[in-house]
């Protein structure tokens, strides 16, 4: 995530992020522009990290801000670089209580700086104050804790505690990117993931991307409340297909039921010219469904080649990318054909498709017995599990393995968004 | 956004439109395709119904239907589902009969069907309150398995109850790991009983861990008349073994892990050294509970794969009780540990 597009987060989005980054090297990277960034917006910066020392951090901002007196931004608290152990800890110990109020004093004291800060293009008052906070000193302290000790003390609970007790806004002018690693985040249990998204804006400016942006192979387990918000989702996934020039599949069990076509075609962008120009296909799931019922998925084999097929000898579409939504799965589950339900799910992933692929299931269906008993089996690691918003649910991580694709998958998420937003 | 100007099925892919020509499927040309289905129907605009919906999924399911009680009786071969015994299988995956006020008595049909073929799907289609239809059922002793569709029925209702007969045990290999729960004794032995057949028509050795409290000289009676009717041979010449659970699992006091695993490699080698193809095993497990170990069963479970690599195949039959007993984490650890699962409603 680079500072310009937080900087697009921060206009219209929470501004306590959650930011993932796969390595230190990125992260520096990344919060160096961030806070360039914040400069430029008339705001103090503060950066939290004990990944170089504060020497270090001067020499590249001076690298990399070319335009500003570091130096002199320092002296007039204008930037401040702090170590984790400064910000965080006293005497190695951690109080949550204590950095909440910090940060509103650190607040209270950039508003009160009356430098000018030496910008051509945006001239005036400090608006405020922009933070990096590297958590990084957290999950390395709990390693150096003897087995014994972690059994009574983790930092890393205590961050998380500390993180939680935060919410997604500020009450006052701060924006904040709580910066962790990949192979950190991997360590967190899911209840503490589910915590820290939870209080986070993280992916906020855009969190129904899943269905707007898919990734190429993705293959996205959409889990709803009711079928308007079904309805509404795989809608919203279709139409944004069509909008960028996608081959849209709709492949249903459904298709033969009076209105249920009606009403779905209604909804879709130029419905009739988009089905007769072939940018959207309807596919009758019925036999392919008696055929899953049979252990036969040699048909789903044929039609996912015969979509790759046409979309590659599709000379005039430039994005090759096949958008496809199936109730086939959820019409498996819900008629109990539980194994059969499963090896389909498992099938999506065994080949690659040049596209995403979206199935849903009711959530109501798939927490009463005897569907829940279904439901670890049901999902493989590789599926995105979101709801109907593109939220990330994580109360469906099938296990540590699932947790750590889905936190990859994250950071090619935030790659993704780097493009479109640079786009704007 | 448009509305589409002509009927939306002509878009399907692959010109597979909705064909308009209708054959009746005369009874005696029934083939074996994936799916057979016998309806009972006697108005002929449901008929001409069900012709234009099983056209849709034609090239898979063959549909009989049928306009009165002799034929549903017989389907399209007397000799098929009229001769009451347990060795009776069915010419159709799905058997759909219309229950109209004046003619209740298809539900005794429907009854007696199910007392010779006890896993025959049953639908019954009605326009009568379902309040009424089932209160007859009850009133006739029919179970409430019966799947009820209120007519009038859309195409993707009739899909939703149509399938092929499965068994619940037909999926299995022999390196299954299964995870099974009952909500009644009965259905847990009537499933113990087909899983034993399975084995000893695979040439398999068969383990049976039956419950503490369960007398084995009555088990054995009640296992002939379900069907086990050679079960004196079976016993004599080792295909069958029968062991009270807790002194296979527990028999001193205490569950000991590597003990049980040792237990069931001994048995496999036993089984390969008798020449049999493996070894297949149907175990109560309700004993841990009983005896206060279910923190330890968890443990044990999770210390086997959920595919062996050695031919062995146990069903771990739980009561249903006993599982909702367990924490959520533990009984997610059980399901992970498991390839296969059997969840009884």
């Amino acid at each position: 995530m680079t500072g310009v597009d937080v900087n697009s987060y921060l206009v219209k989005s929470p501004n306590h992020i959650f930011a993932i980054y796969s390595n230190g090297r990125e992260k520096l990277k990344a919060a160096f522009k961030f806070l360039k960034d914040g400069l430029l917006n008339n705001e103090a910066i503060l950066l939290i990290t004990d990944e170089l020392s504060k020497e270090d951090a001067i020499t590249r901002m001076e690298k990399e801000y070319p335009e500003f007196d570091i130096l002199n931004l320092l002296e007039k608290g204008v930037i401040t670089i702090l170590s984790t152990a400064q910000w965080y800890f006293i005497n190695d110990s951690f109080d949550g209580d204590r950095t909440q109020l910090k940060w509103k004093k650190a607040v209270e004291e950039s508003l009160l700086n009356n430098f000018l800060i030496t910008n051509p293009s945006k001239k005036g008052k400090v608006n405020g104050l922009r933070a990096f906070g590297d958590t990084k000193s957290f999950f390395n302290k709990d390693r150096s804790l003897r087995s014994n000790e972690k059994n009574t003390f983790s930092f890393v609970d205590k961050l998380v505690e500390y993180e939680c007790s935060l919410e997604k806004r500020f009450p006052f002018p701060l924006n904040v990117i709580c910066a962790y690693e990949e192979e950190d985040v991997v360590q967190l249990n899911n209840g503490q993931l589910k915590s820290l998204m939870e209080h986070h804006g993280v992916f906020q400016k855009d969190n129904i991307k899943e269905l707007v942006y898919p990734l190429q192979n993705s293959h996205i387990i959409l889990l709803y409340e009711n079928q308007q918000e079904l309805d509404n989702a795989f809608i919203t996934y279709i139409n944004e297909g069509l909008v960028q020039g996608q081959l849209c599949v709709f492949a249903s069990v459904l298709l033969h039921n009076n209105d249920y076509l009606t009403n779905i075609s209604s909804k879709i962008r130029n419905f009739e010219e988009n089905v007769q120009n072939e940018n959207l296909i309807l596919v009758d799931m019925a036999n392919y469904y008696i055929q899953a019922m049979m252990d036969n998925l040699q048909e789903f084999d044929k039609l996912k080649s015969e979509l790759m097929e046409k979309v590659k000898n599709d000379k005039k579409r430039e994005d090759k990318h096949i958008r496809l939504v199936s109730d086939c799965n959820e019409f498996l589950l819900k008629n109990k054909h539980f194994e059969e339900c499963i090896n389909l799910e498992k099938w999506w992933h065994q080949k690659y498709f040049e596209g995403s692929s979206v199935c849903h299931y009711s959530i109501s269906l798939i927490n009463q017995f005897p569907f829940n008993y279904y439901l670890f089996k049901l999902f493989h690691s590789d599926d995105i599990v979101i709801d109907s918003r593109g939220n990330f649910l994580f109360d469906y991580v099938k296990n540590s393995e699932h947790q750590s694709k889905l936190v990859s998958y994250m950071i090619k998420r935030m790659d993704v968004s780097n493009v479109e937003l640079k786009e704007q | 956004m448009s509305n589409p100007t002509q009927d939306p099925k002509n878009y399907l892919f692959g010109g597979r439109k909705i064909e308009r020509y209708l054959k009746l499927t005369n009874s005696s040309e029934t083939v074996r395709k994936d799916i057979n289905i016998l309806v009972y129907e006697t108005d002929s605009d449901i008929q001409y119904l069900y012709q234009q919906y099983m056209n849709i999924i034609s090239p898979h399911v063959s549909c009989t239907i049928v306009a009165d009680i002799e034929k549903l009786i017989s389907g399209n071969d007397n000799s098929i589902i009229n001769k009451f015994n347990y060795s009776q299988k069915s010419n159709f995956d799905t058997i759909i009969i219309d229950i109209k006020v004046d003619n209740f008595e298809v539900i005794k049909i429907a009854k007696e069907l199910l007392q010779s073929i006890s896993r025959q799907k049953i639908v019954f289609t009605t326009t009568v309150d379902l309040h009424i239809i089932k209160n007859e059922m009850i009133r006739q002793g029919l179970s409430s398995s019966v799947v009820i569709l209120r007519k009038p029925f859309s195409f993707s209702d009739l899909l939703a109850v149509i399938s092929p007969t499965k068994g619940k045990f037909d999926k299995l290999k022999l390196t299954d790991h299964v995870l099974a729960s009952y909500n009644s004794m009965q259905e847990e032995l009537m499933d113990a009983v087909d899983f034993i057949k399975k084995g000893i028509e695979s040439d398999e050795l068969n383990l049976f861990l039956i419950r503490n409290d369960m007398d084995v000289k009555k088990t054995v009676l009640m296992l002939e008349s379900k069907g086990l009717s050679n079960i004196d041979s079976l016993l004599d010449n080792q295909s069958l073994i029968l062991i009270k659970n807790k002194d296979w699992y527990i028999p001193d006091g205490k569950v000991d892990v590597p003990r049980i695993m040792n237990q069931w490699q001994d048995l496999v080698n036993q089984s390969i050294q008798l020449k049999k193809n493996g070894l297949r095993a149907f175990c109560m497990m309700d004993c841990f509970f009983e005896n206060g170990f279910s923190t330890e069963l968890v443990d044990y479970e999770c210390n086997l794969p959920s595919q062996f690599q050695i031919p062995v195949i146990p069903v771990c039959a739980y009561r249903q009780i006993d599982l909702d007993y367990l924490a959520e984490n533990d009984k997610k650890k059980l399901i992970e540990c498991h390839n296969h699962m059997i969840i009884c409603e």
